[in-house]
């Protein structure tokens, strides 16, 4: 099992961020933090494409708690 | 002679029209001490400024996909300015760079109230809370041969949609729904240092939103609603939507359309009051009082969201 979501992680890191992945990962931000869309995507923006693909990959899972922990 | 109407506002390059009231406060504390001598104060002083500009808005959703629960800050880079239009003798505001501005480039933007009516639209009461870069610069610059943005047209209004509340598995709908109100309950506010007449920083203690619902139903209301001891509320059960209406003012904007307004909470329900007046229908009011889930905020905003 743990080697699977190693394996998972590797994958997304590998792969730049899409329109698709930044909006979900814009979405999970404001949600969680409670900004607005501005500060979403300059928080966004500022992280690497690797970890815009992760938090992506979450919030399609609906693991937010593990976006949590990434985002602070 | 300058004779001004309010205008709009704008934060970064969004431009918030829309407006029913634009008020541009200085907000001293003015202080006139009495002491022996004379009945009359010897010395009248300000001691502080904390200058604010209020708004009313019906483009609610421009403003809260800004703004969100928590606010947006104001910096240099999206700097927050009120705009009132100085009118011509036509009565029409003036052409050109002669239009009174308010700017600000360090504070917090943030919504205070939402209301709505059964069948009226969503107004959103905001409000900019400025600060100075020293104590000494005073937070709002005066400007009064600036253009005026271009309006954006204020036909994107929103309703009362469906309400929904409970946590997964125990769902009420709340029915026949007559007024719906937020308190965003946000503390923020800006602080001043070592006597300076204007503050330099601002904290937010504190973000605890309380929603409330107005309906007719008594059902809301007991075994089959929420039970006197009230009830527990999670995001995933609890949504509230508030409907576009069609931008050419007939019907509204298809459930399937993701251009409505999705709010989440989580929390707790209590019911308040039955209150009947008169011959009119009783209301029963029901109080939200949001909470941190440990993992979203205790409201979640979505400003494109289909009804489902």
């Amino acid at each position: 099992m743990a080697k699977s979501k190693e394996k998972t992680t590797d994958a997304s890191e590998q792969s730049p961020a899409s329109g698709e992945d930044t909006a979900l990962a814009m979405r999970a931000v404001m949600d969680i933090t409670g900004c607005g869309q501005p500060a979403a995507k300059d928080r966004v923006k500022a992280m690497e494409p690797s970890l815009v693909a992760k938090i992506a990959k979450l919030e399609r899972d609906d693991k937010r708690v593990e976006i949590v922990t990434l985002l602070y | 002679m300058g004779l001004h109407n309010a205008f709009a506002v704008k934060y970064g390059s969004t431009v918030v029209s829309g407006l029913t009231q634009l008020d541009a406060q200085t907000n001293p504390n003015v202080e006139a001490e009495s002491s022996a001598g004379t009945p009359y104060p010897q010395f009248a002083v300000i001691t502080e400024q904390k200058p604010r500009v209020m708004f009313q808005t019906k483009q609610v959703a421009a403003l809260l996909g800004v703004t969100g629960l928590a606010g947006a800050a104001i910096d240099g880079t999206n700097g927050f300015t009120a705009y009132f239009a100085n009118l011509a003798a036509s009565g029409l505001p003036a052409s050109g760079s002669v239009h009174r501005s308010y700017a600000c480039n360090r504070g917090l933007l943030l919504p205070r109230r939402l209301t709505c009516q059964s069948r009226g639209n969503v107004q959103v009461d905001a409000e900019a809370l400025v600060y100075s870069s020293d104590g000494a610069a005073h937070p709002l610059t005066i400007a009064d041969n600036v253009a005026l943005p271009s309006v954006v047209q204020n036909n994107v209004q929103h309703t009362i949609g469906q309400v929904a509340i409970g946590i997964t598995g125990t769902v009420i709908t709340i029915p026949c729904l007559q007024n719906l109100s937020i308190d965003f309950g946000s503390g923020a506010e800006t602080i001043g240092c070592g006597s300076d007449l204007y503050d330099t920083h601002l904290q937010l203690p504190r973000i605890a939103p309380i929603i409330t619902l107005t309906g007719i139903d008594a059902a809301v209301f007991g075994a089959s609603g929420v039970p006197p001891v009230g009830m527990p509320l999670a995001h995933a059960a609890t949504k509230l939507f508030l409907r576009k209406r069609a931008t050419n003012g007939i019907g509204f904007v298809a459930n399937g359309t993701a251009e409505h307004i999705k709010l989440t909470a989580n929390g707790l329900a209590v019911v308040t009051s039955h209150t009947g007046q008169g011959t009119a229908r009783a209301e029963v009011n029901i109080q939200i009082t949001t909470s941190w889930d440990g993992t979203n905020a205790p409201l979640t905003i979505d400003t494109a969201s289909a009804i489902s």
